[in-house]
Order: structure tokens, then sequence, then C-alpha cells
């Protein structure tokens, strides 16, 4: 039962520490910084579903989380609706678009499957840019007084930031509960040999078009969120390819197919990713870096960090999930 | 006897290929059948064929009475079906605890986690795999991807496995063992359909042997039957005819030039 | 009488999987050696092994008393060790011609070339019919006739035939066992490893059987010929 397992109440204390410091601290600045690693540790631990659980390697994930922002914010600021069921909304949606996609998708394998979820993000973008109802490639904006209903905009600003903190939470719990559950062996099974998992009985047909809808629901819950915080939408902020690319390295950096890894993962890549953005020297060699970063761990310590330290030390297994 | 497995008329076809034509046996409870033949004769289609990795063109199957015939490879083994492969395919980065549970969990018995893993201890008991429970598959030699592979199955807790030369690549230790262990599966009352090209294992193992050649069946019966039909000896060492006419032609020249 | 080709304990296998258990063969100078044994015996890896191209992992090979176990493929070629795979790994897109040229391609061959040229179309009239056509076009007796063309341009010390008759129409066969019949007589070191076991033993001068990877019976041809215990070599009753 997850309610036993040390790391789910680590996770709580986690997302607690995370809620509230920036609080304590009234520090706005600091609550920025903290939401971007939330979101980081978000898209790399569904991501983590795909990749390190499944092994179908998505590198369109970022789709679900643009396509979640675009749901959310049509549906909080245009059709006025209560933020938490827009964000909702938007995960349910999504989540049977994954559904429907994965329909025509999941039979690939490899390497095919991951150019169709390039292509799929490139044309759900390009659609998008074309799509009236949600301002084509100028997109949509929050009109500053759709905050109002969440007490001003100082306010909203607060209660997203919470709201995001639970999705994180909720991301990592559920990496560990399905980790840990039968759901997830079969998961696993698929990811070493696909067909031998079929001959043990794994349906994978069904197996994996559940845990690609399930991988998009945070998301968009989180994408509803952040462009509803952030106050705008369009075609290229909400699809960038570089932002999926990033989630992988992220996961590799950590350690796919653990739950702590996508943590660490997230959480590093996405203080180096603000250090370089930020910084007059490295700003326009991110993207190098990250490259660099990818090659080196795939090349050498493919397990990551976390497989690393499973390495020096192995009882670590037991515990870190 | 009663029937567990009926193959009627089976004939699976890749292109202009007839890897499998009209073949048809049944198969009892408690019963170790063999299927040999030379290479190519079509065994391993056959067995894909019989657990719904392949979709017969012609024929059907039964098994305890249901048709399977055009039913995928998940659903077989949850009817009580488990094959092993010729090539192992064990999980490797999933400890052989690991491996044998997949085989518990989604078996016949579906069983949740926690039950499912001692079904794994048990049966790794049996296969003598117990003490390297926690190591990766991948660690495993040969031999013991090989015991993964049968447990794997038998965790499924099948009525019939189909084993497919399971004895391949093991030095005669290996082989006496595995050979006690698909004894010890019959007694248990697992019925066994094996493929095999260790012939004198398989001859001593099986109470009944089925022999295909280019995909039909050639001969059906006791091994000590089988053995000594002219047309099963024709199949393995070749046409005695061609011999027959050299010979002629080199004692007609006397020396040949 | 010396042997040319001597095999000691020889294991090999693929990967993981070990297929030799210790081969030990004699090859006499100028006489037809076959190896016969069920699919999976070892006939084709044991080939393999003695030439290179699959690594031994124990055992050695000897050539003329010298130890040629290390040697790399084309070393052990140059020496005379020439092998006629299964499936003749033919150049599909060159002529008759050039696939036998490329035969040569060895220092040793090289300097005798034409001359062997000659011989080889002497031997097999098809192949000088057809010197231009490219050898996929060939039927599979040409194709297996080239393969042997090939063989011996090589100069060969000991010939290495890795299955002769197999997916050819009996006339064909037989008249390239004939042929190997009369190579031998002008006293080529021929090892045939064989399908079918009557031929083997109709043809040979002595033989041995494989099974699991092991020597189960070798004799002289025509006492191995109790057909009984050869057929449980093959069957295991």
């Amino acid at each position: 039962m997850i309610l036993r397992h040390p790391l789910f109440w680590l996770i709580l204390v986690f997302a607690a520490l995370m809620a509230f410091a920036p609080l304590r601290a009234n520090n706005v600045s600091l609550r920025e910084d903290l939401i971007l690693v939330a979101l980081a540790i978000i898209l790399a631990s569904n991501l983590n579903l795909m990749i390190g659980y499944t092994g179908y390697v998505n590198f369109g994930h970022i789709v679900f989380y643009g396509l979640g922002g675009y749901v959310g914010l049509y549906l909080a600021t245009v059709r006025n609706w209560n933020l938490v069921l827009a964000a909702l909304a938007a995960g349910f949606g999504v989540s049977l678009f994954a559904l429907a996609l994965g329909m025509g998708i999941l039979r690939l394998r490899g390497a095919y499957f991951a150019l169709a979820t390039i292509g799929v993000l490139q044309a759900v973008q390009s659609f998008v840019a074309n799509f009236d109802p949600w301002g084509r490639s100028t997109g949509m904006y929050v009109a500053f007084d759709a905050y109002e209903r969440l007490g001003g905009a100082r306010h909203a600003l607060w209660i997203t930031y919470f709201l995001v903190i639970g999705v994180m939470a909720l991301s990592m719990i559920l990496s560990l509960g399905i980790k840990i559950s039968k759901f997830g062996l079969g998961l696993f099974a698929i990811r070493e040999d696909e067909d031998a998992a079929r001959v043990l009985g794994v349906n994978t047909t069904v197996f994996k078009a559940i845990i690609f809808s399930v991988s998009a629901f945070l998301p968009a819950v989180a994408g509803a969120l952040m462009f509803y915080k952030n106050g705008m939408i369009d075609p290229s902020i909400a699809f960038e390819f570089m932002l999926s690319l990033e989630g992988i390295v992220m996961l590799m950096l950590g350690g796919k197919g653990t739950v702590v890894g996508a943590v660490l993962g997230g959480g590093l890549y996405e203080k180096l990713r603000s250090y370089l953005l930020t910084s007059p020297k490295f700003s326009n060699f991110q993207l190098v870096i990250a490259g660099g970063l990818l090659l080196l761990v795939v090349l050498f310590a493919p397990g990551g960090l976390i497989g690393w330290i499973y390495r020096i030390v192995p009882r670590a297994r037991k515990v870190i999930e | 006897m009663i029937t567990l497995l009926e193959v009627s008329g089976v004939s699976k076809r890749f292109g202009g290929l007839h890897a499998v034509s009209d073949v048809s046996f049944i198969l009892g409870e408690r019963e170790i059948m063999g299927l040999i033949g030379p290479n190519g004769a079509g065994k391993t289609t056959l067995f894909n064929v019989v657990n719904g990795v392949y979709k017969p063109d012609k024929g059907t199957i039964k098994f305890a009475g249901e048709d399977i015939t055009n039913r995928p490879p998940h659903q077989v083994v949850h009817l009580g079906l488990a094959r092993t492969h010729q090539i192992v395919k064990p999980l490797q980065d999933m400890t052989v605890l690991e491996n044998v549970t997949v085989g518990a969990c989604f078996g016949r018995e579906y069983q949740p986690l926690q039950p499912a893993r001692k079904v794994a201890l048990e049966v790794l008991e049996r296969v003598g795999l117990a003490e390297r429970a926690q190591m990766s598959a991948r660690s495993l030699t040969i031999a013991g991807k090989k015991r993964l592979e049968v447990a794997r199955a038998l965790a499924a807790r099948p009525k019939l496995l189909l084993l497919d030369e399971v004895l391949a690549g093991l030095n005669p230790t290996e082989i006496a063992h595995m050979i006690g262990i698909v004894r010890g599966i019959r007694d248990s009352g697992i019925s066994v359909f094996m493929i095999e090209h260790v012939m004198q294992a398989i001859m001593s193992l099986s109470d009944r042997i089925v022999v295909l050649s280019f995909g039909q069946k050639l001969a059906e019966g006791r091994p000590e039957d089988v053995a000594r039909d002219p047309q099963v000896i024709e199949a393995y060492l070749g046409d005695p005819d061609i011999a027959e006419k050299l010979k002629e032609k080199i004692d007609g020249r006397g020396t040949t030039g | 009488m010396d042997a040319v080709l001597q095999v000691e304990k020889l294991e090999s296998g693929y990967g993981e999987v070990q297929v030799l258990w210790g081969i030990t063969l004699q090859v006499q100078a100028g006489k037809l050696t076959t190896v016969i044994g069920a699919n999976g015996a070892g006939k084709t890896t044991t080939l393999r092994t003695i030439m290179g191209s699959v690594p031994s992992w124990s055992g050695c090979v000897l050539m003329n008393g010298e130890d040629v176990t290390g040697l790399s493929t084309h070393a052990k070629a140059n020496r005379g060790l020439v092998l006629v795979p299964e499936g003749r790994q033919l150049f599909p897109d060159m002529s008759v011609e050039e696939n036998l040229e490329m035969g040569a391609y060895s220092h040793r061959a090289r300097k005798r070339q034409k001359d062997n040229l000659e011989r080889v179309y002497e031997t097999f009239p098809r192949l000088k019919e057809r010197r231009k056509q490219r050898s996929c076009t060939l039927s599979g007796g040409e194709q297996q006739m080239l393969a042997m063309g090939r063989g011996l341009m090589q100069e060969p010390a000991v010939l290495m035939i890795d299955e002769l008759s197999l997916g050819l129409a009996p006339v064909l066969a037989q008249q390239l066992f004939l042929t190997l019949k009369s190579l031998r007589k002008q006293g080529l070191t021929i090892v045939l490893v064989e399908q079918n076991v009557h031929l083997a033993l109709a043809l040979s001068d002595h033989t041995y059987v494989l099974a699991e990877g092991r020597v189960e019976i070798e004799g002289d041809s025509r006492e191995v010929a109790n057909m009984g215990e050869v057929r449980r070599a093959y069957l295991g009753l």
C-alpha cells in the first residue's frame, strides 16, 4: 500500500516545504523560481511514465501541456469558468485526446513512435495557429479583471502557485503509486520486451493506451494553471519543441524509471537553465549545453543521477524509487 | 484420455512459403508430447499459431474445449496455455523475482502483486533459481535464463506448457537438470508440448511424438515407432535413392574421371 | 598417412550459447572426409570455427602439424584452407568470371590465376558458357558450381564444403558429387558437410557423425554405414 511507503510521506513533506517557503518569507521572486521548478518536476514525472516505465519515447510531450493551457485559458477567461474546474476540464479533455491519438500511434514502435510524436506536436501547433476561437497565431490574453474572481491579481498568483504545487505532489504520488503497483509491473514488462509481455498475458494495447492518456492529464492541468497565471498564450510558447526536448534531458539526467530521478533531474536542470539564461556569458549556449549533457548522460551514465547512486550504494534501491 | 488441445487442419502461409500445411493432432492431460522435424519444418510457426501470435489461414485450435483460433496471446495465457521461446526473452533490467512475478500477475490466475510474488518464489524454488531471485535477469547464464523462461511460464499456472527448444545450448548436466524439471511439471498435472532437437532427451521424455517436415505432419505416435518410421528416417537422413543412383553411376563407370 | 588437417577438442559457440563441446577430427591427405549429423549438431559451426569466422573458445586447429588456431581467416586461406560456405555467398552483381577471379584474391592463388581459371572451366563447362553472366541470374545448381569453382581458384590444400546438395535437384546433386569424386581422384583433400546421409556415406572415405556438438561416431565410411547407429545419432532411438 502506498501509504506505507516512506517516499509517499517524503513527497508530502517536500510539497509542503515548497508551498510554504515563499509564503513565509513573503518572497515573490522565490515563488516564481519555485513554480518553474515545480513545473519541471510535473513535466518530467509524467513523461517518465511513458519513457521510463513503458519504454516509449514521447518527443511531443509538451503538446499536452500546451493544449491544456489553451483549453484551460479558454474556459477560464472566455467562458468565465471557475479556474479549478477549467483546469480539470482541460485535464480530462486532453487525456481523451491522448487516448484517441494513442489508438493511432501506439501501434508504432521505437523510433517510428518517437517520430510520430514529433509530427503530432507540429500538427497541433499548426492547427491551433489557424484556429479562430483560440485566437489563431496571436493567441489569447487574460483580461486583467478576470483575476478579480480570485480576489485580485496578487492573490490569484498565490492561489495558482499552491494549485501547481498540488499538481506537482499529485504527479509524484502518481509516479510512485504506479511504480509499486501491478499495473506498473506490466508497464515495465512492456518496456523490457513487448512481445514477451503479450505472451505473458499483459494486454499491451490497453495498458499503453491507459498510460499514454494518464501521462497527459496532469501536464494539461498544469498547463491550464500556468498559462492562466502568465496571462497569455500563443502557439509558439504553448508548443515549444525545445521544452519537450528539455523534458527528456531532465529525465535522463535524474534517472528515468524512478520517481526521485524525475524530481532531481527536473529541479537541477531548471536551476541550471535559469542560471544559463540570466548569465551574460552562457545565455546563448543553453541548448548546446542541454544537448551536450544529454549526450554525456546517454553515453556514460544512462541511468542518470539515480542510476549512479544505485551503483555506489546498492541498498539505496530499496528506499529510493 | 481427456483432450486438452485440439489442432485441426491448421495451415499458415507467409507469402509463397507454406510454413504449416494442414496439421492436425490432439494432446491430452498429463501428457508430454514432443514435436520434432528437420530445420525449417514449421515447428515454431506451429507454436506461434497455437498460442495466438499468428492467426492461421485455415483450421482451428481448441483448448480445454474453447475455440482459441483467433485469440491474441494475452488471452490465450489467461485460459491456461503458456509458452517459452526458442531464443529466450528475459525482461533484462528486472530482477529474476520480478520476471516471474509478471508471469503470476498476468497468467491464468491474474494474481494481485503480493500473492503473485509468493507464487513466484515457490516457482523459483522448483526450478532452482531461488538464490538468484534478486539478481537482474541480464546477469544470468544461458542455463539460468532458460530456467527463468520456464519459471515465468509456470508462474502463470498453465494447464498446458509449450516449450520451444528449452535444452538448446545447455551442457549435459544442465540438460539432465532441465529434463528433471520437465518431468516434474508433467507429474504436477501440467501437460507439456515441446519442440526439441536434442533427440535422446525428447525421445526419452515424450509419451508421444509428432513429426513435421516441410510444414506437414509426417508421423505421429510413440517415440520407438516414430524413430523407425521410414518416412521419418528419410526426412532426417535424406533420400536414399540419390545415393543408390550415384553408386550405380560410379560403379558403372568403373573409375570416375 | 599424414593428417593434413587436425582438430583437437574444439569448443565454440555464439554469444553465450555453446554449440561445440570438444570436436576432434583428423582429415587425411587426398581423402574425402564427410561430417554428418542432425540440424543443430554443429556441422556448420565446426567448419566456421576451423576457418576462424567463429572464434574458438578452446581447443586447436593444426595444418600439417602447424598450429593455426590463432591465425586470422585470410591467413588460413593463404595456407590453403578453403571454405565453400553454406548458402554459397556469391557476389550477386558480379559476373561468373569476376566471382572466380575474386577466388584468386590471395597471394598464394594470384600467381596461377589464369591456369586455375582454365581448369575450373574444364571442370565446369556450364560456367564457361555463362562466364559473363551476373551470378545472381544463375540457377541453384550453377551457383553451387560457381561457389565450388571459386573455392578451387583459391588453390586449396584442403577444400571444405558446407552443404553441397541443399536445395538442389537430385540430378544436379549427383553431377556435383561426381565432380567431387573426380577432384578427389586428382589428389584434392576434401571435407564435406552433407545433409543427405546416404550420399555422404556412399561417396566419402571417412565419416564423422556429430550430435549435440560432439563426435558420436567416426570411422571408415563403409563401416559407419551400419545405419542403426547412425539413425540413433540422428533420432535418439
